[in-house]
């Protein structure tokens, strides 16, 4: 008796193991793209864009980020800027026909800034960019990172040039 | 001759027979019912050798019990975290223990204990998969139980690659409870102790790093995504503020990973990530490279 319950004792001892329920996963979304959509949406609603513009919707243009295009769409799009409502495009090429209130162009297409500034010259669109010395070729609204944080720098006679008036939050954060 | 020989061992047989029976024979006849299968017999029967003057006090009537009452837990109670009979057994157990001077039982005892102790370490981290606020505290008393059982087996036991298991489990089980409740700081900050503590006992260990990148990254992100429409400018930048400040506190355990760790695609998104986040796009970029490289690589 003694000995076959040693036995059995034996047989049954569990197996210590074997637990994964690695179920924890990076989130993969593009921040710097969400907050570069985030600040468009700010820009858009705390900026005054002159009365004939403000017509039909209130179209906003990303050209050359898809991860910035995707945020943007998801994030507002279709949602009313005022008596206007967003709509995000993605863009290959600077509009010329079509007003846009708001072009975001992506450095990969920094080549393009000059044509955007010669060809949207009489139009109210607010022209963003995203890379160091951007402003002084021309850009109205430049993204910056100040110690890993999103900010951005403005030159608001640009801006008004394009009858386009920054609100005191946009002056207000602005930086540099 | 052979006739005599046989009426020899006859006479033997029966004196160690009558011996055996004298000694205890509650526990016998308990072994017997259990031999037959008939727990619920042999349950009462050792319950009476329990009180009985002359078998209550031999550790082998004590290991019986205990045996018995394993398993009764075995048969009907794996799946009851509170299992009386389990806590029955172990008491049982305890008790042959102390009462074995010669140390005739003890491993035996020791076996089943060892046995009932990993069905607390189980039980411990099966919970850990389902608790909410409530029940939180359950995996570690089960866990406590494990330790306390494993040390009358083993006074010097080393616990650390149990420690490490458990801890995982619990943090991994806060940040479940987080990610599933992103305004429950304390979950948050609850899966970080128990991942800190994995560090303190190795902190090389690899999928502890790799917790902390998602945990703290993650909340980066959820801190970035609760910006909506009705956010305002001047909070705006705060709250991608906090961010950064949770990317920059995952951003060396990324490294360390990266660094340190068998490469793989996740350590590889991690670091990539958090630099990304903290607008090193350089660094980012280099990264990406190197990751595509790797993928290439692992597929041929």
């Amino acid at each position: 008796m003694r000995a076959r319950l040693y036995a059995i004792c034996a047989l049954f001892l569990l197996l210590i193991g074997g637990y994964s329920a690695r179920a924890q996963k990076l989130d993969e979304s593009d921040t710097r793209a969400l907050i570069h959509a985030n600040f468009m949406y700010q820009f858009a609603t705390n900026c005054n864009w002159p009365a004939e513009s403000k017509k039909g919707k209130f179209y906003i243009g990303v050209l050359g980020n898809a991860d910035v295009f995707e945020a943007a769409k998801e994030k507002f799009g279709a949602k009313p800027v005022g008596s206007q409502i967003i709509e995000v495009v993605s863009l290959t090429e600077i509009p010329t026909t079509q007003l846009f209130h708001i072009i975001l162009v992506d450095k990969s297409k920094k080549a393009e800034l000059p044509k955007a500034l010669r060809e949207l010259k009489n139009k109210s669109t607010l022209i963003v960019t995203n890379w160091e010395g951007a402003l002084s070729t021309g850009a109205h609204i430049n993204f910056k990172s100040l110690d890993g944080s999103i900010r951005y720098e403005m030159n608001e006679n640009a801006i008004l040039d394009r009858k386009i008036t920054p609100g005191v939050k946009i002056i207000q954060w602005k930086v540099g | 001759m052979k006739k005599g020989i046989y009426i020899l061992l006859c006479i033997l047989w029966v004196t160690i027979q009558s011996a055996a029976q004298s000694t205890h024979p509650l526990t016998d006849e308990a072994t017997r019912l259990f031999d037959q299968k008939d727990l619920k017999s042999a349950q009462t029967i050792i319950q009476k050798a329990l009180n009985d003057p002359k078998e209550k006090g031999d550790s082998y009537t004590w290991y019986v019990a205990g045996f018995i009452q394993k398993e009764i837990y075995k048969a009907s109670e794996t799946n009851n975290r509170t299992s009386p009979a389990r806590k029955e057994a172990v008491r049982l157990l305890e008790k042959s223990i102390v009462l074995d001077s010669k140390r005739e039982h003890t491993e035996m005892s020791h076996a089943a204990l060892r046995y009932l102790a990993v069905s607390y370490f189980n039980d411990g981290l099966t919970r850990t998969r389902e608790i909410t606020k409530e029940s939180a505290h359950e995996p570690e008393e089960l866990y406590t139980e494990f330790r306390r059982i494993m040390r009358i087996i083993n006074p010097s036991a080393d616990f650390n690659e149990y420690d490490k298991q458990i801890f995982k489990a619990l943090g991994e089980a806060h940040y479940s409870m987080w990610e599933n409740d992103s305004k429950d700081a304390a979950a948050a900050a609850k899966a970080n102790e128990y991942f800190q503590k994995v560090l303190i006992i190795d902190d090389n260990d690899c999928e502890a790093l790799f917790d902390l990148v998602i945990l703290n990254y993650n909340q980066g992100v959820y801190k970035i995504r609760s910006i909506d429409l009705n956010t305002d400018l001047s909070d705006l930048i705060p709250m991608q503020e906090s961010a950064i400040r949770y990317f920059n506190i995952a951003l060396p355990y990324a490294e360390k990973c990266f660094e340190n760790c068998p490469k793989k695609v996740e350590y590889y998104k991690g670091l990539m990530f958090c630099n990304r986040s903290l607008g090193k796009e350089e660094r980012y970029l280099e990264l990406k490279n190197e990751l595509e490289q790797f993928v290439q690589n692992q597929k041929r």
